[in-house]
């Protein structure tokens, strides 16, 4: 049976191979059978031009040394806490030490800012009183009345 | 029913108890493979060395966490990397999307011993030409299938996805890279006449 006869069986006694009578459904079954395993063959023959493609030369003994080299070295790192790293880095300390700077100066702004903003409140509520009482309004005076 | 330990799992089981001879022989039996899966998908030699590297020692700190009941050592190895290779694909994208890196094949000793004509040479080039043009996914479907030998669950498993979505993935990258070999090949018979 070839792809011809395949089909025109197909047209004669449906889609359902196994329902075929024989002897055409043991025809059929053994040419899927057959395109299949040629399909199997054509992916094993791809799949070996792939990992022949794939492979590369390697120094397996200096993938080993540099893993374990890397554990020592991620090792020795290890015990020390995240603060003794810092306090061991020089350039860790400086950058550290800046921005500890930046946020005592930032702090301190808007500390400072608040403050202000709380004296001339302050400011504007004693002149009005000043004025309510009938005090007269000496600039120079403010800064008495007012503490 | 129990199974009985493989020798990857036996070495995992050494490792977690601190044996570094059986780290080294881990290495010894999959570094290959796990060099050659993550330079493949990666393209760059030299990110795929730090990525296997950085899997044996993840390996060495966490081999205790790996069950051989869930996964075999091998999936369980793959898995690892594939997910370091996504890490430093998007790194890779980063880097050449500000402008550091230029993501260009950079394999070193690409030559193994079977190419000896000419013809096989071009064929390999081909099919490595083939395999770097491939989707992600369909290109880590396929080195999971041809490189580290997993079967299409095992591979599910690996790329978080159905077995029925891993087989699928498998096809279309059989498919595409066929096609791109038949057009370099008409390319190469057009020059020709």
């Amino acid at each position: 049976m070839n792809g011809d006869g395949f089909q025109r069986y197909r047209l004669r006694f449906g889609d359902d191979v196994a329902s075929w009578p024989a002897p055409y459904r043991q025809y059929a079954l053994a040419m899927g059978a057959r395109e299949e395993r040629e399909a199997v063959d054509a992916d094993q023959a791809l799949d070996r031009l792939i990992l022949d493609a794939a492979m590369m030369e390697a120094d397996d003994g200096a993938l080993t040394r540099q893993v374990l080299g890397r554990i020592r070295a991620r090792g020795q790192s290890h015990p020390l806490s995240f603060l003794q790293q810092i306090l061991l880095r020089p350039a860790a300390l400086g950058a550290a030490t800046a921005i500890v700077a930046v946020i005592i100066a930032l702090g301190g702004y808007q500390m400072a800012r608040v403050q202000m903003a709380h004296l001339h409140d302050l400011s504007a509520e004693a002149e009005l009183l000043a004025l309510a009482t009938g005090a007269p309004l000496l600039g120079e005076a403010r800064g008495e009345d007012l503490l | 029913m129990p199974h009985d330990p493989s020798p990857d799992d036996t070495l995992l089981a050494r490792i977690a108890a601190g044996e570094q001879g059986a780290l080294s022989q881990l290495i010894a039996r999959h570094g290959r493979g796990l060099r050659v899966f993550a330079t493949r998908y990666l393209g760059n030699a030299a990110d795929a060395d730090d990525v296997v590297q950085d899997v044996f020692v993840s390996v060495w700190r966490h081999a205790g966490r790996f069950d051989p009941q869930r996964a075999r050592a091998s999936t369980w190895l793959y898995k690892i990397t594939a997910h370091r290779c996504i890490d430093q694909r998007r790194r890779q994208t980063f880097r050449s999307v500000v402008g550091l890196e230029d993501i260009e094949d950079d394999l070193a000793s690409d030559a193994p011993g079977a190419e000896t004509t000419m013809q096989a040479r071009q064929e390999l080039s081909l099919a490595r030409a083939g395999i770097a043009r491939l989707p992600e996914r369909q290109r880590m479907a396929l080195l999971l299938k041809v490189v580290a030998d997993l079967d299409v669950a095992a591979i599910g498993q690996v790329i978080g996805a159905s077995t029925g979505s891993a087989e699928q993935l498998l096809v279309r990258a059989r498919r595409a890279l066929r096609d791109h070999m038949t057009a370099a090949d008409d390319g190469r018979e057009r020059t020709r006449s």
